[in-house]
């Protein structure tokens, strides 16, 4: 008894589905034939789901740090061996801001030279030499250099002057320097730099102060990011 | 002494300000003006090496100051300036909207920092700042500065609230409130005399002027008040003057 109602419901079920889809198929044509005196001729529009990344998404690289080395001449105390690093804002295409940490052990005076060992004007801590300060640089040439016939590299020659501090023998010296340099950009990511730096600063050892100027030459290398 | 910790702070801050890359999805615009040119390097000294035409698509790989490496398929990378870069569209079709530091952006900058130098109790002072400005008339500070006497030295570390009330013709006045603290030292050559760490606040006025580009010049004026072991606090002026940019 059971069985027979399955069985008619079934039946029933598909034939009014079968009856829906009659009725509808007119419909759909109706709706098509609408569609088709518009400009779009298609019935269905591929949906794309384009990615739209924003401007944030351009990776700006405007940072640059550096591991630098050479030599300076601590007037006086001779030149010995520095390294430090440098961090680089570019603001502009012209101009860019550095932060700079330097140091360096420098050796004897002439007078501690000449006087022999027994005359030590500082101890071992106070000859280490360490300097920072805060520049602001400008490409003055930019350009390009050729190796071989078909590679041509990035170059900036740049004049860069700045403030800050030098602690050495007995105390700090407000330090001015000045200087030029030249960065060779290997790939957009990385440079090579040649610079010469002079640091001026106020100086008196058991002495009354007077101005030095002391020379930096250094080589370095660079990361953009 | 020199303040090698708190420079390193300083980088560590700067450092996670930069942008974080994007992986390898790369944003796309379409060229709106007759040609592009494309440079050798970010920079109007660079030669043009190629043009890309209206309407090609390009992928932009990079930024260097108001300079965009861009590509098409076919063809080397190039740089191109933010002139002709702003004029292109996104695949939404919109104007590309980027902030390429004229005057207007001056005004409604968020980040700034700057360096000055000046005077301090008669001592020399060299200082840096890192500011942002939560809207055009109100900004916060964080500073660090290196006082150089002839017998002593110190490093000041302040914060301070800034009110800009009006910008007129690129200059902007502002006053500022803060606080901080105060390490004073005195130099190896003279005994006896330890390290002192004292808490200070200030009140200060000064002017920020727009240059070009990026570029402001900044003058201001402090008066810090130290609050000292001794019986009586001390009153301290500070003149600096000096140059910042904006990001």
């Amino acid at each position: 008894m059971e069985g027979g109602i399955r069985i008619f419901l079934l039946k029933l079920t598909s034939s009014i589905t079968v009856a829906m889809g009659l009725l509808l198929v007119p419909q759909s044509n109706i709706i098509a034939a609408g569609l088709s005196n518009s400009e779009d001729e298609q019935l269905v529009r591929p949906e794309i789901t384009r990615r739209t990344l924003t401007v944030e998404a351009i990776d700006t690289e405007n940072f640059e740090v550096e591991l630098f080395g050479g030599v300076i001449s601590v007037e006086d105390f001779g030149a010995n061996p520095v390294y430090g690093v440098r961090l680089a804002y570019h603001i502009t295409e012209d101009f860019f801001a550095v932060g700079t940490l330097g140091q360096t052990q420098t050796g004897e005076s002439s007078y501690e030279r000449i006087s022999g060992s027994s005359a030590k004007l500082l101890t071992d801590e106070q000859r280490k030499l360490t300097y920072y300060n805060f520049s602001l640089g400008y490409n003055i040439l930019p350009g390009e250099v050729f190796v071989g016939g078909k590679t041509a590299f990035t170059t900036q020659f740049y004049l860069i002057a700045g403030i800050g501090s030098t602690e050495f023998a007995l105390g700090d010296y407000f330090t001015t320097s000045f200087g030029a340099g030249y960065r060779f950009l290997g790939s957009d990511w990385f440079a090579l730099h040649v610079d010469v730096r002079d640091h001026i600063f106020e100086i008196g050892i058991y002495e009354s102060s007077r101005e030095t100027h002391n020379i930096e030459f250094t080589g370095g290398i660079s990361l953009f990011f | 002494m020199l303040p090698t910790p708190y420079i390193f702070i300083t980088l560590i801050t700067l450092l996670s300000l930069s942008n974080v890359t994007a992986g390898e999805e790369y944003f796309n615009v379409e060229v709106t003006d007759p040609f592009l040119e494309l440079r050798t390097g970010p920079g109007r000294g660079y030669p043009i090496v190629d043009i890309i035409e209206r309407g090609e698509q390009i992928r932009v790989l990079k930024r260097r100051t108001d300079w965009f490496k861009v590509e098409i398929n076919r063809g080397k990378p190039g740089w191109t300036s933010i002139d002709q870069f702003k004029t292109t569209l996104d695949l939404a079709g919109e104007q590309v909207q980027i902030n390429d530091g004229k005057q207007s952006d001056y005004s409604d900058r968020n980040w700034e920092m700057g360096v000055m130098t000046g005077d301090f109790a008669g001592a020399r002072i060299v200082a840096l700042y890192l500011g942002y400005s939560f809207t055009p008339e109100f900004s916060a500070e964080v500073g660090l500065s290196q006082v150089i006497g002839n017998y002593s030295s110190g490093l000041m570390a302040n914060a301070s609230l800034l009110m800009k009330p009006f910008s007129f013709w690129g200059v902007e006045p502002f006053f500022m409130l803060g606080g901080g603290a105060i390490t004073t030292e005195a130099d190896s050559s003279l005994a006896g005399d330890e390290a002192r760490t004292e808490a200070a606040a200030h009140v200060g006025l000064g002017l920020h002027y727009y240059i070009t580009r990026r570029f402001m010049f900044r003058l201001d004026y402090k008066n810090h008040l130290l609050f000292t072991d001794r019986t009586e606090n001390e009153e301290i002026d500070e003149w600096k003057a000096g140059f910042a940019f904006f990001f």
